[in-house]
């Protein structure tokens, strides 16, 4: 079950260029914006592109993602609904 | 010390190939966004301001050697070709200066689908500028300005800067990009790009129109029967984040101050406002707290983007010709795409087209990067 | 009657060494520019986690600017009164080949706002901007080569108007895999300084 979270993690990394940061640093309830990984607006964007690559879910409307980006849990539990 | 004339002025967008053609259509409210199907641009369909492709194969089978130069280059060519036609302006003289505005120049070469057979060097912006100027024989060393969409203005601003200081007698300012496949894919990947013709200020704008356009003003130490001068300019940096404008709006406002101080003007003078507006939320937005906090609020505004599109580089050049034109005819362009207002502080957008008197102009830009440029243009 | 004006402190970034003032400071035997340029970053210690975000030419520009303005005093001066003028040779085309890659193959068509952001030759001038909050004037030139006579009329000219009080000037160049950055901070005169002229500033350049 949390493979998918443990994927995330390491997609985020990755196309986020978050240097310094291990999957381990990451909590899967934690807020992504905000505080903790400092991620802005062209981030959201970035996941948005990261959603649609590596997950083959398109989100054309950019307000989506506030909910969906919330956490690696919002963003897995929107991945599996969309794929069941 | 102002001696900073435009003598000369050329446009080509979706509106046409001359300042008279744009001038008829700005008149009559009339806009070039067209939607556009070309899958080599964009795999779905779009709103875009393109130039008449057809049209342009017939303007430019004249240019000697055509083929040596890329689609952007050509355009280039006509639009300096057509301000040759307006005033007497030796070229090939070492105190005539060629100043280009560019943000991705002949970006079409880097694609693998490009058939043109030009060197792919010519990718290189400052390439690109020399192939143009030697082909009207100047000697001089052209200069490239490539700051995101306020270079037009910047470039302006530079030009009149080079003539008050007697470094040039005339200084040739051609503005240029395309529409290209780079360029689309870009905003659209940052959702940038709406659906419908943009609407600048309006409360249901959701994005921008990408244009492609090229235009061209000579600046001239000598009148030349011009009364229209480049009064003053001034640039900044919001210093907030490198594609979202700053929510204050203090970066545009210090650079128009800047502007409005060299030119020697008082705010309340200025009878026109050519503002930016790209019709995105955050940057109209933006716009109208630093017009608030300057004090313009209620000075006629509007954006030029609903008529061509938002043209890159070429937008502070086309956008200052348009003024010069409001100017000269002593009239105001309705702001395109605008219906009902929809931004947080007020501004006296311009709902329709009418008569009125513009001696003064404060024409803005704001970009990528977080850049702000303002121009004054004050007539004789 | 010119404003005499002078070069407060200048760094030059070229083959994986990094130099302060003419003396070098920072020297890596990685060849590898991304490697080196992160271990600048540590060696510099700037903690700023955005870096990793930028594209080389941005962090390159980021890197040789902090070394200038590390070391020239512009506590007096209102950061609305700091310009940047910037100027180099290949604009953003490292970072536009790679945008223009991932639009290329339609069945693999994954354009990405991060890499666009950075197609722009002034977006190096905007992060040192944001990191160091200067708020004055901008200008991003593209030349051939690094048109020192240009720069000095061009910086000159924005003293003159009354527009900035010290600016970070430079050649910041980036193109498959050859860099140099060569930036200077002017400011009004000082005795201990040297003066801001063409003959200073090629000179600096021409420093290996």
């Amino acid at each position: 079950m949390a493979e998918l979270e443990e994927e995330l993690k390491s997609q985020i990394i990755e196309s986020l260029n978050l240097e310094d940061v291990e999957i381990g640093d990451i909590e899967t309830d934690a807020p992504l914006f905000g505080a903790g990984l400092g991620l802005d607006s062209i981030d959201a964007l970035e996941l948005i592109v990261m959603l649609e690559k590596f997950h083959g879910i398109k989100i054309d409307d950019p307000s989506q993602g506030k909910d969906i980006f919330e956490s690696i849990k919002t963003m897995a539990k929107f991945i599996r609904a969309h794929k069941a | 010390m102002n001696t900073a004339y435009i003598i000369a002025d050329n446009m080509i967008s979706s509106l046409g190939f001359n300042s008279s053609e744009h001038v008829e259509k700005l008149r009559k409210s009339q806009s070039g966004i067209l939607p556009c199907n070309n899958s080599s641009l964009y795999p779905t369909p779009f709103q875009a301001s393109l130039i008449d492709v057809s049209r342009l194969d017939h303007m430019k089978s004249d240019i000697e050697f055509v083929d040596k130069f890329t689609k952007l280059e050509q355009l280039h060519i006509l639009s300096v070709r057509d301000c040759l036609s307006q005033a007497n302006v030796d070229l090939s003289s070492e105190k005539t200066l060629f100043v280009f505005s560019t943000t991705k120049g002949n970006i079409d070469l880097l694609s693998k689908n490009y058939v043109g057979g030009i060197d792919a060097k010519r990718a290189y912006l400052h390439e690109m500028a020399k192939a143009i100027s030697e082909y009207f024989n100047n000697p001089v060393n052209p200069v490239v300005v490539s700051n995101a969409c306020i270079s037009g203005v910047l470039a302006v601003n530079m030009a009149r800067d080079f003539i008050n200081s007697g470094i040039y007698d005339n200084v040739v300012v051609t503005g240029g990009d395309l529409a290209a496949e780079f360029t689309i894919s870009g905003f659209q990947s940052f959702k940038a790009i709406s659906e419908n013709p943009c609407k600048p200020y309006d409360a249901s704008r959701d994005g921008i129109t990408i244009g492609e356009a090229c235009s061209t003003v000579i600046l001239s130490k000598n009148a030349n029967g011009s009364n229209i001068l480049v009064a003053g300019g001034g640039s900044s940096n919001d210093a907030n984040h490198i594609s979202g404008p700053s929510r204050t709006g203090d970066g545009l406002m210090m650079a128009c101050e800047k502007a409005v101080a060299e030119g020697m003007v008082e705010v309340s003078n200025i009878d026109f406002v050519s503002a930016h507006g790209t019709a995105t939320v955050y940057n109209d937005e933006m716009e109208s707290k630093a017009f608030n906090w300057l004090g313009v609020q209620n000075i006629p505004l509007n954006s030029f983007k609903g008529y061509w599109g938002h043209t890159l580089g070429a937008a502070g050049i086309i956008e200052i010709v348009a003024s010069t034109h409001s100017m000269r005819n002593n009239e105001l362009y309705k702001s395109a795409g605008f219906e009902q207002i929809g931004i947080p502080e007020s501004l006296n957008v311009i709902s329709a087209y009418k008569k009125d008197k513009v001696d003064i102009v404060l024409k803005t830009a704001s970009g990528f990067g977080g850049c702000n440029a303002a121009t004054v243009l004050v007539k004789e | 009657m010119s404003k005499e004006l002078s070069i407060l402190a200048h760094s030059v970034v070229r083959n994986s060494s990094i130099s302060i003032n003419g003396e070098k400071d920072f020297t890596s035997s990685e060849q590898d520019f991304k490697t080196f340029i992160k271990e600048a970053y540590r060696n510099y210690d700037l903690k700023y986690p955005k870096f990793f975000k930028m594209d080389s030419l941005c962090k390159l520009a980021v890197i040789g600017a902090e070394i200038a303005i590390e070391n020239s005093d512009l506590a007096e001066i209102s950061n609305d009164r700091i310009g940047i003028v910037l100027m180099n040779r290949a604009s953003s085309l490292e970072t536009d080949r790679e945008h223009q890659h991932s639009i290329d193959d339609r069945e693999n068509y994954f354009p990405s706002p991060s890499t666009f952001v950075y197609t722009l030759a002034n977006i190096m001038a905007g992060e040192i901007a944001i990191r160091h909050e200067f708020q004055g004037e901008n200008m991003c030139f593209v030349l051939s080569e690094f048109d020192i006579d240009l720069m000095q009329q061009y910086v000159s000219n924005l003293f003159e108007s009354g527009k900035i009080d010290a600016c970070l000037c430079g050649w910041v160049d980036f193109d498959d895999s050859n860099y140099e950055s060569v930036q200077y901070i002017v400011g009004e005169n000082s005795s201990k300084n040297i003066t801001f002229d063409v003959c200073t500033t090629k000179e600096i350049y021409n420093v290996k």
